[in-house]
């Protein structure tokens, strides 16, 4: 699947994770991040917090697993350019665990250049204010094609990147061209070349 | 409260940093990725926030850890970084807001390699004031 096969709105995945203490613990050693808070729930409750509270990083990771997923289990081969998240709510984690349900839609689609807008759920509750990552095509055989007829001058101006082949119905004795974005007159200006 | 007087200054750079590919596998296990080599998209954050030290141990700052809630978080990747490559960081305070007594704080941390600039990182952090 190629990016540019995407239509804004479409939800293109969803996913659920177990999160228990455990995996907290290893994304503590992981990142260095040894917060209390994530750990102890004593530490926790002293910070004025229900439990012990997944590291938000860690929540972002699992949004970043589920883009990745996606992105492998339908063949799409794109370079992640920005991701953000904003975190709003914390994922509670009691010693019995619980789980985050991300949820990603496109959000803009601009050719090989993806927007997608993640939520996250837990407990019930957002978790994010939704999630931002941009995604953009490795360049494929297939673009490459498109790319270079975009670079094919317009037969009119000479200018490149035409849109699309000019729709008009070609003079006798010409073949129809492509029509760069000014939507100059294929025709006059050649017909002015002429002799 | 923070010292707001640090608004616009940088951290000296850090050392060169490398990517052990040791590393790279226990993040992505961590947070459940297959290993491929490539580092996770989130794992920037395990050297940006250590570069950050300095500003955390700094007394005249005035951040308190035990205060901190992560509120927001950014990447912009501009080179794709493998394991065994060897990065710097230099942290930047951009900005500090005061929203009823408690600071919002904007770090933006750039992220070099051999080449120049390969990401950067945005972390803005909710600093509770102390209570009324």
């Amino acid at each position: 699947m190629n990016l540019s096969d995407l239509a804004v709105g479409e939800t293109v995945f969803t996913a659920s994770y177990p999160v228990g203490r455990g995996h907290l613990a290893a994304y503590a050693d992981a990142s260095g991040d040894h917060n209390p808070i994530h750990l102890d729930e004593a530490a926790a409750k002293a910070a004025g917090l229900p439990d012990v509270i997944a590291h938000g990083m860690y929540t972002m990771g699992l949004v970043s697993r589920a883009i990745l997923e996606w992105a492998a289990a339908n063949g799409i081969d794109a370079r992640l350019t920005e991701f953000t998240a904003r975190f709003a709510k914390p994922v509670v984690v009691p010693v019995a665990g619980t789980s985050v349900e991300v949820e990603g839609k496109v959000r803009k689609a601009d050719g090989g250049t993806v927007e997608l807008a993640i939520t996250a759920l837990s407990g019930g509750e957002r978790v994010l204010a939704p999630a931002r990552a941009t995604l953009i095509q490795k360049l494929s055989t297939a673009l490459w094609t498109t790319l270079s007829s975009r670079r094919t001058p317009c037969r009119s101006c000479g200018r490149s990147r035409p849109r699309r082949p000019c729709g008009a119905a070609a003079p006798a004795g010409r073949t129809a061209g492509p029509r760069c974005p000014r939507r100059c007159s294929p025709w006059r200006a050649r017909s002015r070349r002429s002799p | 409260m923070l010292n707001a007087s640090y608004v616009g200054r940088s951290l000296p750079t850090t050392e060169p940093v490398v990517l052990t590919a040791e590393s790279v596998t226990r993040f992505a296990e961590a947070v459940g990725l297959a290993d491929t080599g490539a580092v996770p998209p989130t794992y920037l954050i395990s050297l940006t926030l250590p570069a950050a030290d300095r500003l955390i141990d700094d007394p005249d700052f005035g951040l308190d850890w035990g205060r901190v809630l992560h509120r927001e978080q950014r990447f912009a990747y501009h080179r794709d970084l493998r394991a065994g490559d060897a990065v710097t960081c230099t942290v930047t305070v951009e900005s500090i807001k005061t929203v009823a007594g408690s600071d919002l704080l904007s770090l933006r941390t750039a992220v070099d390699d051999a080449q120049g600039l390969a990401a950067e990182v945005w972390t803005t952090l909710f600093v509770a004031g102390d209570p009324q």
